[in-house]
């Protein structure tokens, strides 16, 4: 029994291990360590360029080819949700949270391709959350003006300014540590699925984890992102 | 797993700038931007139908006038062709009324005439016979020629008169 939890606790370690792919050396003796979770997003990068590439080739306004259909559906349906969530003054915004919402789903679901999920390394999603809370805050100011920013802090009365202030660091740690977490969690479900029963009953919690539950992350994610800087700009 | 690492942190960072403006370019910005000019044809194609359509509104509008104008007056010029008939029917039953009383005037005052002329030559037909009589009396009863006549005449003129 001991055998087996020890064996069971090894091989999880070895799967959470984020490997460092390669290191920059300095030249002073020290180097950057390059993690496989920017490895991994540097083939996102490279798939999801080649897929845009091949999928806007031809794109006409009349005669509509079903590729193209389905590609305006898609962008479609993020439009209208980013539009709604993100209010008037927040669409300016619309790209880029479109492109985390790329980039968190195809992150959380490249697990099925036998790469290890980037947003399961702990860096990548504390410079997610940076990035949020940086174009929130940025979306802020760029609406009021510094003046307005800081007299925000002081909404409704005066006396909730310290938790208004607090609120920029609660809201990255919050985004972050949510999407650590279910990804984390979901692969370590799976880890210890596929380590019982290593046939047929992965493949439909599977579906859950690995798909379901890293899409939802990737909305709750952008949603989130959305719903402040709706906020910060009204 | 948790290895916290300054440096990795900065370069997903890069890696989601990159693919940030990656994906604007290659991905969103043709496909939004194709979305566009699609809403903004079918926009302008649906304001030109909805002019077309008021155009052709305002046009109806126009000919239901024109054509109703135009059977009032139609319907003005028959009834002033009516009452112009009326008035020449009248005028020359009138006409014809007037002239049918001139001639029977006429044709009274010729009877009359003719009869007035009939009567006069009656008369000197009468008075011619009675000439013949008397002679013919005078030449039977040898009396005086004149004496015979004119009391002849008298006898005929009381009986003319008395005739009449």
């Amino acid at each position: 029994m001991d055998a087996f939890v020890e064996k069971l606790v090894d091989g999880l370690n070895e799967e959470l291990e984020c490997e460092t792919v390669f290191s920059i050396p300095l030249g002073n003796g020290h180097s950057i360590p390059v993690f496989e979770s920017v490895v991994v997003t540097w083939i996102i990068i490279v798939a999801l360029i080649v897929i845009s590439k091949l999928l806007v080739r031809n794109l006409t306004i009349d005669h509509v080819s079903k590729k193209q259909l389905a590609l305006e559906s898609g962008i479609g349906f993020l439009r209208n949700f980013f539009e709604d969530a993100l209010g008037e003054h927040g669409v300016r915004y619309m790209p880029y949270l479109m492109t985390v919402i790329l980039y968190i789903g195809v992150a959380n679901v490249i697990g099925l391709f036998g790469f290890k999920p980037p947003t399961k390394d702990m860096n990548v999603t504390i410079a997610l959350s940076l990035m949020s809370i940086i174009l929130i805050e940025y979306a802020g100011i760029y609406k009021k003006g510094v003046k307005g920013w800081i007299k925000g802090f002081a909404q409704p009365v005066a006396i909730v300014a310290p938790i208004n202030v607090l609120e920029i660091f609660i809201r990255p740690l919050s985004l972050c540590m949510r999407l650590f977490g279910n990804v984390l969690g979901a692969f370590v479900v799976m880890e210890l699925i596929k380590l019982c029963i290593p046939v047929g009953v992965p493949t439909v919690f599977s579906l859950y984890f690995d798909i379901f539950d890293g899409l939802i992350q990737a909305y709750v994610f952008v949603f989130l992102t959305s719903l402040f800087i709706n906020e910060a700009t009204e | 797993m948790l290895k916290l690492d300054p440096w990795n942190i900065v370069f997903t960072i890069v890696n989601l700038l990159i693919l940030y403006w990656a994906m604007k370019k290659f991905l969103f910005g043709p496909v939004l931007a194709i979305m566009d000019k699609r809403r903004e044809l079918i926009e302008g194609q649906l304001e030109d139908a909805a002019q077309k359509e008021q155009e052709a509104t305002e046009m109806k509008a126009a000919y239901e006038k024109d054509l109703r104008q135009a059977k009032e007056e139609a319907k003005g010029i028959v009834e002033k062709a009516h009452g112009d008939a009326k008035v020449e029917y009248d005028r020359i039953i009138k006409e014809a009324d007037e002239r049918a009383a001139q001639i029977i005037v006429k044709a009274n005052k010729t009877v009359e005439l003719e009869k007035q002329k009939t009567l006069q030559e009656m008369e000197s037909e009468i008075a011619s016979i009675a000439l013949a009589a008397a002679a013919k009396i005078m030449n039977e009863s040898q009396e005086n020629d004149q004496t015979l006549y004119n009391k002849f005449i008298k006898a005929g003129d009381a009986n003319d008169t008395a005739g009449n």
